[in-house]
């Protein structure tokens, strides 16, 4: 008895890794569990996160791009006089950062577009036609007409529900009205060409839009702009990117706003979507939990007459506890790999093509979600569940193992 | 082996319902995997419910109410021209509907001018004493106070347009907008109130006034645009069938939000469509688990059967045993997991869950941060009945194996 208390952990290993290749179909209907549960799992969170990732690209690419930057105050202000009078200053930085794929200028102030007997407030914007597609998407969103043409002074893109509003059609002369520097009011005939369709109602509601050059005549603001769009290559450099710039611009003059503060409003949306997520995903992390324990009590259960047999025979209760812990661990961890491969395999798979909820709505984005949501890996989620196989590691190793030192030795060796 | 097929058919339920009872444990923890798993599917169904119920409510509160009744045509091309014919026509019919909760508004387009710049906006005339009873407008005032019925020439903007306008309270506001000739009329207005709602659409782009005042202004006295209900969710589509009857040659439109604002009921379908997707895999979990316990449980029996063909019971009847089992196990499963689950929402729905824990502050996209789950039953039926089908499985496999099973082998291998 001495040195079977010193029973190594190679011994430990060993008859653990025998009492699951002895119990083949058991083993293999205990791995399936934790397998296809970990696998939804992960499939499950890649779809949470792919559809979280889609709304900001949707959102970033619609309008706001990643990073603006104003003259200090115009985002409150919305005044044209807070405007950025040498814009050379900061677009000769652009060349200088790998990260930004596009840029563009714009000038933002508010109007009124009026159609014959109608008017409707607008969100005037004017930016440079071929850089605009640099930084968003916006030409692709245009469902009717075409995009501003570059040279055509004249052309102007309304939001669906502007358009609707005013019943505007296309080729029709729409008049802008807005107030010039100096306070004195300018009004203008442009010719509506297209009609842009986000899916954005706040974007959709109210905006108007003109090529720079012609907005710059027009208002008679020489160079200066109100804002610098910038899209970086990928959402996590949008930090880096303020940083940078933040270096180089001085925080007297200008300025620079990563999304999140632009639309607080869409901060919001995401924040709650997440939390929306997250809400979801706990509850079935739960149940993948209560599922894999449910499954080793179960086995447990009809190993009782087997552990009395190995208590009888003179094992103490630690070593069964620990055998069966190094079990149970063992199991998790194999049936966890195995899972979160198959769930990444799945995940990989479905990527591309997506998965179509185009059945449930008419391919129609809204508040930019897609009705094809891309499931998407990524290293917050793989954390996730590596802890939530952690803790099923330890409440279904431990507590039925524990369970287990406890049987009665008259009652297990009864059993049938 | 002579008894007729009752008795025998009465002896195999005895013997499963007594193995259930003898191996309490066993049948505990069988149970429990599906009890949990259906109370998480139909818990996560009132999250969602309760989620958007509230969503939709909120939505509907902020300003838009339930149904809206204009002139033909007023919703997509809002003009005065388009004003409501005979407005005590409507309230008549309204009422006769049994709807106490409505309001009138006159809306235009105008634009707000401070000293230093203007702004486009939507003008709001509303009933001052009504509107309380269809939106929760005076409620998202954060500075100053909703309208009285004694003010006149008073405002109210929302916190963005103030902002912009750079306007505070008791500061003069120029309305300029257009009478229903299309002339131009501009009056001042006092500030003394501001929408900080932090929602969509509430903090721009809109000016509300009394609607004495603005009738006033744009020279249409009595006149109205827009009458707002609010009705219970349930009423709303037959509320609206019956006022459209009521007023059919009126040239009038009667529009419950979702007709106006489709991208919301879209938002809430695909958000649903989401939901589904994931609920869907979340029954897989279920059905795998509830499918292992019970194979485990039953493939280690296999010594017990061993015994039971020794003294003279056939492979049928031990199938018939493991069926019935495996059918009773589903039931009383899906049984407590409906209990189970019906707490849950019911103690969840009492208190509300907390999600301002993880949004980390107050009211977001129409969502309060105390969500109250809310019972949805309509898929319990498809989940109970796949939950049954997958016991059944799971009980017939077992089944067919040990009808195959020889009584030596099997008492040796067990």
């Amino acid at each position: 008895m001495a040195e079977s208390h010193h029973l190594g952990l190679r011994t430990y290993l060993q008859l653990a890794i025998r009492n699951l290749v002895c119990n083949r179909r058991r083993t293999l209907i205990t791995l399936l569990t934790m397998s296809f549960g970990i696998a939804t799992l992960t499939l499950l969170s890649a779809l949470n996160d792919g559809w979280l990732s889609q709304m900001k690209t949707n959102f970033i690419l619609s309008y706001t791009g990643h990073l603006q930057i104003h003259a200090k105050g115009f985002e409150a202000s919305q005044n044209l006089n807070d405007r950025i009078k040498e814009p050379e200053e900061v677009s000769r930085l652009m060349q200088s950062y790998p990260e930004v794929v596009g840029w563009t200028q714009r000038i933002r102030t508010s109007g009124l577009a009026s159609v014959g007997g109608s008017s409707a407030g607008v969100q005037l914007m004017a930016t440079d036609p071929e850089q605009e597609t640099w930084v968003t998407s916006m030409d692709q969103r245009v469902t009717q007409g075409i995009w501003l043409r570059p040279g055509m002074g004249r052309d102007l893109i309304l939001g669906h529900t502007v358009a609707q509003n005013l019943g505007a059609e296309l080729g029709e002369r729409v008049i802008l009205m807005v107030q010039r520097l100096n306070g004195e009011m300018l009004s203008e005939v442009f010719y509506l060409r297209g009609i842009l369709e986000t899916g954005a109602p706040q974007i959709d509601r109210s905006l108007a839009l003109i090529s720079l050059n012609s907005a710059q005549q027009w208002l008679q603001m020489g160079d200066s702009i109100t804002d610098i769009v910038i899209r970086a290559d990928r959402h996590e450099h949008t930090e880096n990117l303020y940083r940078l710039f933040a270096q180089q611009l001085s925080g007297r003059k200008y300025e620079i706003m990563p999304w999140q503060e632009l639309d607080p409003m869409v901060k919001q949306w995401l924040e709650f979507s997440d939390a929306y997520g997250f809400v979801i995903l706990l509850v079935v992390i739960i149940l993948v939990l209560i599922e894999i324990l449910n499954t080793m009590l179960i086995s447990l259960h009809e190993r009782q007459k087997e552990l009395g047999v190995i208590v009888a025979v003179g094992t103490s209760r630690l070593q069964v506890f620990f055998m069966l812990l190094l079990e149970a661990v063992m199991l998790i961890f194999i049936g966890a790999i195995l899972g979160y491969i198959a769930g990444s395999l799945l995940v990989y798979s479905l990527a591309d093509s997506g998965i179509n909820l185009t059945r449930f709505a008419n391919a129609f984005e809204f508040f930019y979600m897609d009705p094809v949501i891309h499931p998407q890996l990524t290293r917050d989620s793989a954390i996730k569940i590596l802890g939530a196989t952690l803790i099923a590691a330890l409440l279904a190793g431990l507590y039925p193992a524990w369970r287990a030192t406890h049987i009665s030795l008259s009652k297990a060796l009864r059993i049938q | 082996m002579n008894q007729p097929t009752s008795a025998v058919f009465h002896t195999i339920l005895a013997v499963a319902l007594r193995n259930l009872l003898m191996h309490r444990r066993r049948t505990l923890l069988t149970v429990g995997a599906i009890a949990v798993g259906l109370a998480s599917l139909i818990f996560l169904w009132g999250f969602n419910e309760g989620l958007h119920r509230n969503m939709l409510g909120n939505f509907q509160k902020a300003i838009i109410g339930s149904i809206q009744i204009h002139h033909k045509g007023f919703f997509q091309h809002p003009e005065l021209s388009k004003a409501i014919a005979n407005p005590q026509k409507v309230i008549d019919a309204v009422q006769q509907a049994g709807v106490s909760q409505y309001s009138m508004r006159l809306e235009s387009f105008g634009l707000a001018a401070s000293d230093t710049t203007t702004q486009g906006v939507m003008l709001i005339g509303m009933d001052p004493v009504n509107e309380g009873r269809v939106t929760e407008i005076s409620k998202r005032i954060g500075i100053g106070r909703f309208l009285a019925p004694e003010d006149e020439y008073a405002l109210i903007l929302g916190a963005t347009t103030a902002t912009n306008l750079q306007v505070k309270l008791g500061d003069e506001v120029i309305i300029i907008g257009y009478d229903r000739y299309g002339a131009m009329v501009a009056e001042s207005l006092t500030l003394i109130g501001i929408i900080t709602s932090g929602e969509m659409g509430l903090d721009k782009g809109m000016a509300i006034t009394s609607l004495a005042t603005l009738q006033e202004m744009v020279d249409l006295t009595d006149k109205i645009t827009t009458i707002v209900i609010s009705s219970d969710e349930k009423r709303i589509p037959s509320l609206a069938f019956e006022l459209e009857q009521s007023l059919l040659d009126d040239n009038l439109e009667v529009m419950p939000w979702y007709t106006m604002f489709p991208v919301m009921k879209e938002w809430v379908t695909l958000h649903n469509g989401f939901l589904y997707l994931f609920l869907g895999v979340v029954l897989f979990i279920v059905l795998a688990g509830e499918l292992n316990t019970m194979l485990i449980s039953m493939l280690e029996r296999t010594r017990e059967f061993g015994v039971l063909m020794a003294i003279g019971t056939t492979g049928y009847q031990i199938a018939g045993i493991l069926f019935v089992e495996a059918v009773a196990i589903g039931i009383v499963g899906i049984i407590s997991g409906i209990i189970l689950g019906y707490a849950v929402v019911l103690f969840t729905g009492l208190y509300g869950i907390d999600l301002s824990i993880l949004l980390g502050s107050t009211s977001r996209f129409y969502v309060d941060p105390l969500i109250y789950p809310h019972l949805k039953l309509d898929h319990l039926g498809i989940t109970s009945g796949v939950i049954l089908l997958a016991s059944m499985l799971a009980g017939i496999y077992p089944a067919w194996r040990a009808s195959l099973l020889q009584p030596v082998e099997a008492i040796r291998n067990g």
